[in-house]
């Protein structure tokens, strides 16, 4: 029992969220149970309303389930409060947004150590110049984010999410703003992360060849889970999606 | 049109809180300006009221005709005897006798007085018709008796047949209580005063046979200017005149308005600055909210909306915010003027203002619209004309910003307007144009320097703000920085922010700079030139001084070398010189050089008692005088008299440009100012200060107006006294540094909301509720204390500058409340705390996943 609950990095539990207004209501999570296992790179797909980003939203802490639960690890968030979801997201968990999200005050390097910063603690330093290294910013730290392109502000947004090692990192179509060239680098790098690093990263994405470089899709449609790929090609990414008659 | 206002009312709706804000900052504004005009407006009511009992039926005033303008002291005295001759006058019909005097009452040991009144005797003149004085209870005075007014016998719970001391320049005297008095129907006026008969009247106040007017009643069926052409040759040869009721009346109330209207002048400059920073405000915050709503605008003009309406969105959302802050802002002027009442009372020391009614009269109305509309409209006119120039195509980019390439013309402009301010202040210090020119070129350099340093300080906003913010990035590297880095990031508008602090700061500053200069002047000339051990003061603001006999008093006691009264000074007695009124000091020469050293440059104080002048240095030059000449001097009572120059001094913050020996003042001037305004004593050698406290201990007692104060207890009350001015200036001026505080509430708000996403994004990553708001908190801290560095370092130099521009007599050295500026720098951190509450508090309630859709 132990071994598997510790092989899992996070996993829902009958997730629903339901969202109601007034006499009608959107199900936009119906009972999902999903576990990611540790050092994998999950990729969620499905049609947009499929609840693929509520899913991704839930499991990060950032939204409430209406019922069911979520664990990051051990720990079940459903049952946490702000002020300690906050901290879970600031230790536990990274964020690779598609709008990069960068603070514009701040330079590429104290973008990076932010959540460590906001901790009160400093990263650790090794692993800092290896992952700025893995994403080619050495000589680009001192740089604010409006003096960078699209592609390095993302590069800076995934050391941000690298920096502080945390237990999971959710990307929410990391490559939607991106050019293909530049796209596939920054896949290129979460995939890298994974293989190298053991790093977990839970992946939304629509795009078909970014799924392909994830370990496992996992195919939604409204707010279920309805088929599952292990090792995905685009094609058959493409394929499936195809028969899933999106 | 139609579609227009209809845009612009659903933008406001849609911004409530940003509507409430900047409206709240021109309403305290507005409420200042109209409160003022209330209270003046409402001062005049209750005065011309007065005026108008005091006119009353129509009557004749004789009277003499003043011998120095302005005067009222100077007019010749009516002789007894003249009633009998007016009596036979045809026409008249009844003659009384009037005087006034200043005495002292007190009851059971202690003083009656009303606090902010003089108190006054009249001769009782039972039978006339003309008196407004009523008869409530008892009988009318004869000797030996006197009849107190109603509201000073209830308050100190004096009845008929009680006995009340009143003293004068003589012996206290016992009088009974004969009846209660009122001065017309309400017994308005609010002066505690006592009735004698005619002869005790003129005895108590030293009119011999004499008195200072007679009213004249003239019978049915004649015309008063007919009555006073038939008196006109008779009173001539006594160099007396004869008015009517009426021209009494109106000098009255125009004494008083005259009065008003520079208490009202003085509070609409300090509304002025409250508006300046409310234009400020708004100028800003329009600007921001513009740089927010490029997108929506854009989208305006892509959609077929002109440039021109665009910008007459813009103007009617400023008409719209000024016509409700013009309307609130009136009807707050009621609150403000009974604010502005309570702080006069605390500054007057007591001497507080006659109660009445609330007037708000049309041209407040109308000074609150044009005031509101003016300034709204001035403030958002150049964010208007830059809404016009936003291109459709700012609806389609993500990130289209109005070029702000300006930064240079505006620094250009600051500078040049900087320059003209200093050049004008310069002039302000050096010219001779006058007080009132040398005023307002000094307030107009200020205001130009103000705008130029609200233009220039955006090149030093980042720095500073880097710098300001280095202690909170240490604290907290991650919200420290994000607070520095958001002060930084926009210096224009932390600049302007900081600006709107600046100028009320700088106003504050300025304030306690002259203040603490006066301080050390005052404690410089108690250490050289007022070398006395104990100094006799008014235990509150009043219109008369003391008695001589206190002097005498102190005198008398052994242990005491020397004490002397000063009579006259400033503004209370003149003479003319060479045709100009000249304000004068009367002494004795026995206390100058032992008590009063004056910085003698040439001459001697001996011969002061034998009709001499000691002349200060600066009238000496103009009217090329020196030691031994002989000047005419005209006094009030005496007329013309010879005065024989014995000194020249230097030194004229103590006893002014002249001074003449006590006797020659004793002639020379009406029994009614034959007080001693201040009294200074030294002891003998050999004798403390704890040696005479019983025997000084009988003095106050006996003079319980008389505050009798060793050194130390006289420089503490005057630092008191001086600290108390600078309480109420500085809380006038704190109108606006309130105004400016939600002024950093507004840009903070409208700051948040701009950057809701990158807050929606930090607290993804794991900034928590605490450490959001500590951000923005540390945010406004840094801007407030910018403005405070900025406020206290220009009014610093405003300080010197006023104090440079003062004349020595008043003040002549230079002192930095060092401690103060610390208190204010202190209160900057609080208030700018405080200004963070509401947007810190939006800033952590923002909805994460909101936040990061957010555009």
């Amino acid at each position: 029992m132990e071994t598997i609950l510790t092989d899992l990095a996070a996993r829902t539990v009958m997730a629903k969220k339901i969202y109601s207004a007034g006499d009608s209501e959107v199900r936009a999570l119906d009972g999902v149970s999903l576990d990611i296992k540790r050092g994998e790179f999950t990729a969620i797909m499905g049609p947009s309303g499929s609840g693929k980003s509520t899913l991704m939203h839930c499991l990060a802490g950032l939204d409430q389930l209406t019922s069911g639960n979520v664990y990051i690890g051990e720990t079940d968030i459903s049952k946490l409060n702000e002020r300690n979801l906050t901290l879970l997201r600031r230790e536990r968990v990274g964020f690779i947004f598609q709008a990069y999200n960068l603070v514009p005050t701040l330079n590429a390097k104290e973008n990076i150590v932010l959540p460590q910063r906001l901790g009160g603690t400093t990263a650790d330093q090794e692993w800092l110049s290896q992952v700025i290294a893995a994403v080619g910013l050495e000589d680009r730290l001192s740089h604010r984010p409006n003096e960078l392109s699209g592609g390095q502000q993302q590069r800076v947004a995934v050391a941000r999410a690298l920096a502080g090692r945390p237990e999971i990192i959710f990307a929410d179509e990391p490559t939607g703003n991106l050019d293909s060239r530049t796209g596939a680098e920054i896949l290129e790098f979460m995939k890298s992360a994974v293989t190298s690093f053991g790093q977990t990263i839970v992946m939304v994405t629509h795009d078909p060849v970014a799924a392909s470089y994830s370990d496992r899709v996992v195919f939604l449609a409204d707010g279920k889970i309805v088929s599952e790929l292990q090792n995905p090609t685009a094609e058959n990414v493409l394929d499936l999606m195809k028969q899933l008659g999106d | 049109m139609t579609e227009v206002l209809k845009l612009t009312l659903a933008s406001l709706a849609a911004r409530k809180i940003r509507l409430a804000l900047t409206t709240f900052a021109v309403v305290l504004g507005v409420a200042f300006v109209s409160g003022s005009f209330i209270l003046a407006d409402s001062l005049r009511g209750t005065f011309d009221e007065i005026a108008q009992e005091i006119a009353g039926p129509g009557w004749v005033q004789v009277r003499g005709v003043e011998t120095i303008d302005g005067d009222e002291f100077s007019r010749p005295l009516v002789p007894e005897e003249l009633i009998d001759e007016l009596l036979k006058t045809n026409g008249v019909d009844s003659a009384v006798g009037n005087i006034q005097g200043f005495p002292r009452l007190s009851f059971n040991g202690e003083l009656i007085d009303s606090g902010r009144a003089p108190t006054l005797a009249f001769n009782s003149t039972p039978g006339s018709e003309l008196t407004a004085f009523i008869t409530l209870e008892g009988v009318q005075p004869g000797p030996g008796e006197a009849m107190l007014d109603v509201d000073s016998a209830s308050r100190y719970g004096v009845s008929v047949g009680d006995k009340i001391t009143v003293r004068s320049q003589s012996e206290p005297e016992q009088f009974v209580v004969s009846g209660i008095t009122s001065w017309g129907e309400d017994n308005g006026g609010g002066a505690v005063f006592v009735l004698f008969d005619t002869a005790t009247t003129q005895r108590l106040f030293g009119y011999d046979k004499t008195f200072m007017s007679a009213t004249v009643g003239i019978s049915a069926g004649f015309a008063a200017e007919s009555v006073i052409a038939d008196l006109t040759p008779l009173l001539n040869e006594l160099e007396l005149e004869a008015v009517t009721s009426e021209t009494v009346a109106t000098e009255f109330s125009s004494e008083f308005d005259q009065f008003i209207t520079i208490f009202q002048n003085a509070l609409l400059a300090f509304a002025a600055i409250s508006l300046i920073v409310s234009a400020f405000i708004i100028n800003n915050t329009f600007s921001i909210v513009l740089g927010q709503r490029i997108k929506e605008l854009g989208l305006l003009r892509s959609l077929g909306a002109t440039g021109k309406q665009v910008q007459t969105s813009v103007i009617l959302e400023g008409l719209i915010i000024g016509l409700i802050a013009s309307l609130v802002g009136l009807f707050s002027g009621v609150g403000i003027a009974a604010l502005l009442k309570i702080l006069i009372a605390q500054a007057g020391d007591g001497a507080g203002l006659p109660d009445g009614p609330l007037v708000i009269a049309g041209r407040t109305w109308i000074a609150a619209f044009v005031v509101g509309l003016v300034v709204t409209l001035a403030a958002c006119l150049s964010p208007a004309r830059k809404a016009a120039t936003i291109p459709p195509i700012a609806a389609l980019r993500d990130n289209f910003s109005l070029s702000s390439k300006k930064t240079n013309r505006r620094s250009i402009f600051g500078g040049l307007i900087g320059l003209a301010g200093v050049l004008l202040i310069v002039r302000g210090v050096t010219s001779n144009s006058g007080a009132k020119g040398q005023l307002y070129a000094l307030s107009l350099g200020a205001l130009l320097t103000f705008l130029s340093i609200a233009l220039l300080s955006q090149l030093v906003a980042s720095p500073m703000a880097k710098f300001l913010g280095w202690p909170f990035a240490q604290l907290a590297p991650a919200s420290g920085v994000l607070a520095r880095e958001n002060a930084a990031r926009n210096p224009r508008r932390t600049s302007s922010t900081a600006s709107a602090l600046m100028i009320g700061l700088a106003l504050v500053a300025m304030v306690l700079v002259v203040g603490t200069s006066f301080k050390k002047t005052f404690s410089a000339a108690l250490d050289t030139s007022l070398k006395a051990d104990y100094f006799v003061d008014l235990e509150q603001r009043s219109f008369i001084g003391f008695s001589p006999k206190l002097a005498q008093d102190l005198q008398n006691i052994e242990g005491i070398e020397t004490a002397v009264g000063f009579r006259g000074g400033e503004g209370s007695a003149r003479i003319r010189v060479n045709n100009a009124a000249k304000d004068v000091t009367a002494t004795e020469e026995a206390g100058l050089g032992l008590i009063v050293d004056l910085s003698l440059s040439e001459g001697s104080y001996s011969g002061l008692n034998e009709a001499g002048v000691l002349v200060h240095r600066d009238p000496a030059t103009d009217l090329d005088l020196s030691i031994g000449d002989s000047i005419t001097a005209i006094f009030p009572v005496s007329g013309s008299q010879t005065l024989t120059v014995v000194g020249i001094y230097e030194d004229g913050g103590i006893l002014g440009n002249w001074v003449i020996g006590t006797n020659t003042f004793e002639s020379g001037f009406d029994s009614a100012l034959q007080f001693d305004n201040f009294v200074a004593a030294k002891l003998s050698k050999g004798f403390n200060a704890e040696d005479l406290e019983q025997q000084i201990g009988t003095i106050a007692a006996a003079y319980p107006e008389a505050l009798i104060q060793t050194k130390s207890e006289f420089q503490k009350t005057t630092e008191n006294r001086i600290d108390q001015l600078l309480v109420a200036v500085n809380a006038l001026v704190g109108f606006a540094v309130v105004i400016a505080m939600l002024g950093i509430v507004n840009t903070l708000v409208l700051s948040v909301f701009e950057r809701t996403r990158e807050i929606g994004l930090l607290r993804a990553v794991g900034m928590t509720r605490r450490q959001t708001r500590r951000m923005i908190r540390w945010e406004a801290i840094i801007v407030s204390v910018f403005g405070g560095v900025l406020g206290i370092s220009l009014g610093v130099v405003l300080g010197f500058v006023a104090v440079q521009a003062m004349p020595d007599s008043f003040v002549t050295d230079f002192g930095v409340p060092y401690g103060n500026f610390f208190s204010i720098l202190i209160l900057c951190t609080l208030g700018g705390a405080i200004a963070a509450i509401i947007p810190a508090r939006r800033a952590a309630k923002l909805n994460i996943l909101d936040a990061i859709g957010h555009v």
